[in-house]
């Protein structure tokens, strides 16, 4: 057996040792009939219609908590994040805080923005490149050591010298290996400028960062902390009862829990508090399109702690989820790379390969400013600095 | 407009179809029974609110999977679930939690799947979500794409690194283990 099909097989083997695996832990999930119960009372007595009438959803929501325990299915309503505190208080609409800026929040991986339109330097990168049967080089996002691979959805990279690398066979036919290299852009297809050389694949660019947006409130912790607040309303089931309260408000686009590091720590927290920090130390962080205040009111219902609001011009999140779907149909107008929903600034981020000042214009005129964000992949040695990736 | 006025008939339909699928697939993607039903609770009520999306769909079960996704993200961000503790069945009816902080934990003690089990559990969100759908869930790569918002090569992408993450966490690599088999 040569050696690609004996790894070809190996393959195989693990896809259908990582079936049987999923397959067992499948059946220890919890059943269909429970999720649907739960999901029944909620939708029936829930956050959904504090809308209309923000007092009496406690009522109903208390009460199918109660039924559903007596069924033996009670830990509908309980949750790593619930703490014994107890039930929501009386609300005391009374309190209001004041909301506030929209400012930056950092993204966690390497931010780089649009090139102008009359770049015209090269672009430097290491990726996997993988050549098809038929000749063609394609790059690869990511840095792959598996030789596996169907194919590579990246720009078609011209002028590899395959004959002067190393490279692996790849099970598909054709071969691939990680490279550094020079290229210019030309038509969305690059054109190798410069040395070409193999690197580590460590040396490549990861994006798992990505699914870590920095957990920053927009507001001040401090200011927020010396906000009059509810101590008796601030647990966790509270600021579990708030965010789902804050996402029914009409205008709301996100709602999110933050913590406040300068709160003074209290010795009050219970084994299971997530990461150690106790309720008084959160914020509920929300973004409306709508009246801050008429948030501040419904969350102070049931949220005693510090509330943060910002304002939101952008699309609601119907429309936003709709436009994701369509962007992604539009890889090839935009280079694109990925396209993901940053949640927290409520926005599409499109990785491109290399976008540009005037992509960025048309995205923003046709769906509004900040609404979609191009991020580049792309490394441009005369704008970036320090270059990206380092040497190995 | 509550969630409760919006719920057709062919949703109700729909949501106990797929209550099953919504339950395993959320649990293998929060390896967590608790979280597994909040987050299958709250995509089914994005069903409900959306029911006409979804049922206009070309693939509703690839739709329904985006929703899942996103509310995966949500529910990460609203109650800081930093790792997933996945239990893994002892084979004697008994369950145990383990730690992806440290997938190589107690390997030599345990059966091949559950060192296997722990490895699915340490992956990235995005790379365990296409091992989910695609091997667990038979969707396509077009399917997956959909439910990830991200094009098909991306998916390949992500599970060829997936692979390449297990077999680094167990130790295995793409001829050493087909060579025992061979030999014997």
């Amino acid at each position: 057996m040569s050696a690609t099909n004996r790894e070809g097989r190996a393959d195989r083997e693990l896809e259908a040792r990582v079936r049987a695996v999923l397959d067992e832990q499948a059946a220890d999930a919890p059943s269909g009939a429970h999720v649907l119960a739960r999901a029944r009372a909620v939708g029936e007595h829930g956050p959904a219609r504090v809308v209309r009438d923000r007092r009496r959803w406690l009522v109903p929501v208390l009460a199918a908590a109660v039924v559903l325990a007596s069924t033996a299915i009670g830990v509908a309503v309980r949750g790593p994040f619930e703490d014994s505190n107890g039930p929501v208080s009386p609300p005391d609409p009374t309190t209001s805080l004041p909301t506030a800026p929209d400012t930056p929040v950092r993204v966690g991986p390497p931010f780089r923005g649009v090139l102008p339109d009359d770049y015209d330097g090269d672009f430097v990168t290491s990726a996997g490149v993988l050549q098809d049967p038929d000749g063609t080089s394609r790059m690869c996002g990511i840095a792959s050591d598996v030789q596996y691979l169907p194919g590579c959805g990246g720009p078609v990279v011209e002028g590899i010298p395959w004959s002067a690398l190393d490279s692996q066979p790849a099970e598909a036919g054709g071969r691939f290996a990680t490279l550094r290299f020079e290229a210019r852009l030309e038509d969305g297809r690059l054109d190798v400028v410069g040395e070409v050389r193999n690197v580590p694949r460590r040396t490549v660019r990861d994006d798992s960062g990505y699914e870590e947006v920095a957990d920053v409130s927009p507001c001040s912790g401090r200011e927020l902390a010396a906000q009059p607040t509810d101590p008796s309303r601030i647990t966790a089931a509270a600021m579990r009862s708030g965010l789902d309260v804050a996402v029914g408000v009409p205008g709301v686009t996100v709602a999110w829990q933050d913590t406040n590091d300068d709160a003074t720590a209290r010795p009050t927290q219970r084994p299971g508090q997530v990461s150690g920090r106790g309720a008084h130390r959160w914020i509920l962080d929300v973004r409306t399109t709508g009246d801050p205040d008429a948030v501040v009111a419904a969350v102070r219902e049931v949220w005693g702690g510090p509330v943060c609001v910002t304002g939101d011009d952008r699309l609601d999140f119907d429309a936003l989820y709709d436009l994701q779907a369509t962007l992604s149909q539009e890889g090839e107008r935009y280079l694109t790379r990925d396209l993901l929903y940053d949640e927290r600034r409520h926005r599409l981020l499109l990785e491109s390969y290399a976008p540009t000042e005037s992509m960025q214009d048309e995205l923003n005129q046709r769906y509004g400013e900040g609404s979609v964000v191009l991020v580049r992949w792309l490394d441009a040695p005369e704008l970036d600095s320090p270059a990206y990736p380092p040497d190995d | 407009m509550g969630v409760e006025a919006s719920r057709a008939p062919d949703a109700e339909a729909f949501a106990e179809r797929h209550a099953d699928w919504l339950a395993r697939c959320a649990y293998l993607m929060t390896g967590d029974r608790e979280a597994a039903l909040d987050l299958a609770q709250d995509t089914l009520l994005a069903v409900w609110r959306s029911w006409p999306k979804v049922a206009a769909a070309e693939d509703p079960q690839a739709y329904v999977a985006r929703m899942m996704m996103n509310a995966l993200r949500s529910a990460k961000r609203r109650k800081r679930l930093s790792t997933v503790s996945l239990q893994v069945s002892a084979g004697d009816g008994r369950t145990r939690t383990i730690d992806p902080a440290d997938p190589s934990r107690d390997h030599d003690a345990v059966e091949d799947r559950d060192a296997l089990g722990r490895a699915i559990a340490a992956l990235p969100d995005r790379q365990r979500a296409v091992l989910v759908l695609r091997y667990w869930s038979d969707l396509d790569d077009a399917a997956i794409a959909h439910a990830l918002a991200c094009r098909r090569s991306t998916v390949r992408s992500l599970a060829a690194r997936a692979f390449a993450a297990l077999r680094g966490q167990l130790g295995e690599d793409r001829t050493s283990y087909l060579r025992g088999r061979d030999e014997r």
